[in-house]
């Protein structure tokens, strides 16, 4: 069974980086990528154009997004009775106390600083996913 | 601003001017109690006058009645006759008793010799009549001795009444001369009172007027410093919001790069030779090196834009934890750190941990050959007056020292004196200190001789309860 995730982030090269951090995985890892909040709702409520989209068992949120930033949609996302058991692991630049404590504030599930040096960030995925996907145990699968 | 009130010299004078209205109304108190006198004196003295009158109407009855009787025989004539001699014995006591002048007092005493013989001339020529018969009494009467003695008695009292309407004169002149007097003083004391009040109330006026000019400039102040304070919060979150973007900005296009970079070692690791990976690792050093200056500028803004309200920080706590972050490069070091007494001061206890770290990181960075020893102390600062209290911490190290030329420069952004070879940083440690105790109020500076040791001061608010900066530094989060 593919473990699906889907990473809403508006940086391109960060997402490239991800899918190469993850290709040394032993697991069979689907990475699904949206630019920005609005699109990352459409995608979770399957609306147009992503009508053939899975629900992830995973969102990786970035904090920092145009048209619809991480908490708006962290905000929509706990309100939306169908996705709020979702696990959200937001997963953005910024350190600053404030972010932290809005984001665990939104019930984010955890909250992880993107490290600048490549090395520890793809020592970062690896430990979301060890630590989601083999220790944690995910909500059951909603149809 | 001086507040206004009155001057000391407009008291004198109001207290003059109400002073010299009492004095004038006690001189017309005294003025018209003399008034009083006066009439007293008016009425005694027209007694007096009364009397002369009545005595010389009495006198005049004596002789009616003596003559009376010898006219008629009538006996009749004797009660009346008799009365007379009394009353004028009577009135003439009272004179006596009233009269005061000396020359009247002659007079007076004239009088009673004179009325004494005129009436033993009209007792004795009243015997005649009873002894003799009529015709030898009216001999008598003819003699003219009983009109001469009343002509001399005329004379006197004519003489008496008028010294006696002099005096009464006098005394009239000298009521009218008091009733002025009075009239004088209490016109002169309403004048003065009314001049006083208006004086009072023209200076209240003024005062009161100035009062309202002060506060009003107060207020205008006030609200000046109100505009002034929004620009400047208003210029604080512009600041913050600046650097939260800025970081965001600069951070993601230095992981892209460094990103790739080590991509490309990693990929094609094969296929490079050491030169390539060489310049791959140079890159990613640069990378990471702009992240840490990154990072150091938004810690240096945060001193202020997410300065945390002030509170009371244990010294010797923070010192703790100090030692305890730095235990690492202390063990490789092999650092000695003595501590004296470290007080509890007044501060954002975030912001003091991070100077002490700062600074006795780099009391341990910048060793030289010798066994590194750190003493850290406190000592209370000499207090100007109307200034806030301080403690003076002191960092001491034997270190490589600072030479004379640099001291001044060090506590600049971003300046270093040694390359990152020779040891690693930015240079932003010593500007954060610097941010931090100025954040504090206080003054950081550094005493050092190159090769031997450096010693940075710093100063920190005593805590104080109830203290004003503890309400000043709200922090702004």
């Amino acid at each position: 069974m593919p473990i699906n995730i889907l990473m809403a982030e508006d940086n391109p090269d960060d997402v490239e980086l991800t899918r190469e951090a993850l290709v040394d995985s032993k697991m069979s890892i689907h990475l699904d990528h949206v630019p920005d909040g609005v699109e990352a709702l459409r995608f979770l409520r399957r609306q147009p154009p992503y009508e053939n989209a899975t629900t992830p068992d995973l969102v990786l949120l970035d904090l920092n997004m145009p048209r619809k930033d991480g908490r708006e949609v962290l905000n929509d996302i706990r309100a939306d009775n169908a996705l709020r058991k979702l696990p959200v692991v937001i997963l953005t630049t910024s350190g600053s106390e404030e972010d932290v404590s809005t984001a665990y504030g939104l019930n984010a599930n955890c909250y992880i600083q993107k490290p600048v040096d490549f090395e520890q960030f793809i020592k970062v995925v690896k430990a979301i996913e060890n630590f989601w996907f083999t220790i944690v145990k995910l909500p059951p699968k909603q149809h | 601003m001086r507040f206004p009130t009155l001057a000391a010299s407009a008291y004198l004078g109001y207290g003059l001017g109400i002073g010299t209205a009492l004095f004038l109304l006690s001189a017309a108190s005294f003025g018209y109690y003399q008034v009083q006198q006066n009439l007293s004196l008016l009425q005694e003295k027209s007694e007096i006058y009364i009397d002369l009158r009545r005595f010389f109407s009495q006198m005049q009855d004596v002789e009616t009645g003596s003559r009376g009787y010898l006219l008629t025989g009538d006996e009749t004539y004797i009660a009346p006759y008799s009365a007379a001699r009394m009353a004028v014995f009577e009135t003439l006591a009272a004179l006596d008793a009233q009269v005061e002048d000396p020359a009247q007092r002659k007079r007076m005493g004239e009088l009673h010799t004179l009325a004494e013989d005129k009436l033993e001339t009209v007792a004795n020529t009243i015997a005649i009549f009873r002894e003799r018969g009529e015709a030898a009494a009216v001999e008598r009467v003819r003699t003219g001795q009983g009109k001469r003695a009343m002509d001399k008695i005329r004379a006197v009292i004519d003489a008496a009444e008028t010294r006696q309407r002099e005096i009464i004169g006098e005394i009239k002149d000298l009521g009218r001369w008091y009733s002025t007097f009075t009239m004088v003083c209490l016109g002169a004391a309403t004048f003065t009172i009314a001049l006083n009040g208006a004086a009072i109330a023209l200076a209240i006026n003024r005062v009161s007027a100035e009062r309202r000019r002060l506060l009003e400039e107060t207020q205008s102040h006030l609200n000046a410093l109100e505009a002034s304070n929004a620009a400047l919060n208003r210029a604080n979150e512009e600041l913050q919001h600046f650097s939260y973007v800025a970081s965001h900005d600069l951070q993601e296009p230095l992981r892209s790069v460094s990103g790739y970079v080590q991509l490309l070692g990693k990929r094609y690791e094969g296929e490079l030779d050491e030169k390539a990976l060489g310049y791959i690792a140079k890159s990613n050093a640069a990378a990471q090196r702009m992240q840490t200056l990154i990072e150091d500028l938004l810690a240096y803004t945060r001193v202020n834009t997410q300065g945390r309200a002030f509170e009371r920080v244990d010294t010797a706590r923070v010192l703790d934890d100090t030692v305890a972050n730095l235990h690492a490069a202390i063990e490789e070091a092999g650092a000695t750190i003595r501590r004296g007494n470290l007080p509890p001061v007044e501060g954002d206890r975030v912001q003091v941990a991070q100077l002490m770290q700062n600074l006795v990181g780099n009391a341990i960075k910048f060793r030289g050959e010798r066994p590194v020893e750190i003493t850290i102390d406190a000592v209370r600062e000499p207090m100007a007056p109307a200034e806030r209290a301080r403690w003076r911490f002191s960092i001491r190290d034997n270190g490589i020292g600072i030479a004379p030329e640099y001291l001044d420069r060090i506590f600049k952004i971003f300046q270093r004196l040694h390359t990152r070879q020779e040891y690693p940083g930015t240079g932003i440690g010593l500007a954060l200190c610097k941010r931090i105790v100025e954040r504090h109020e206080g003054k950081i500076w550094v005493k050092s001789t190159l090769g031997e040791g450096t010693t940075f001061y710093f100063t920190l608010p005593v805590l104080v309860p109830g203290s004003s900066l503890i309400a000043m530094k709200e922090g702004r989060d």
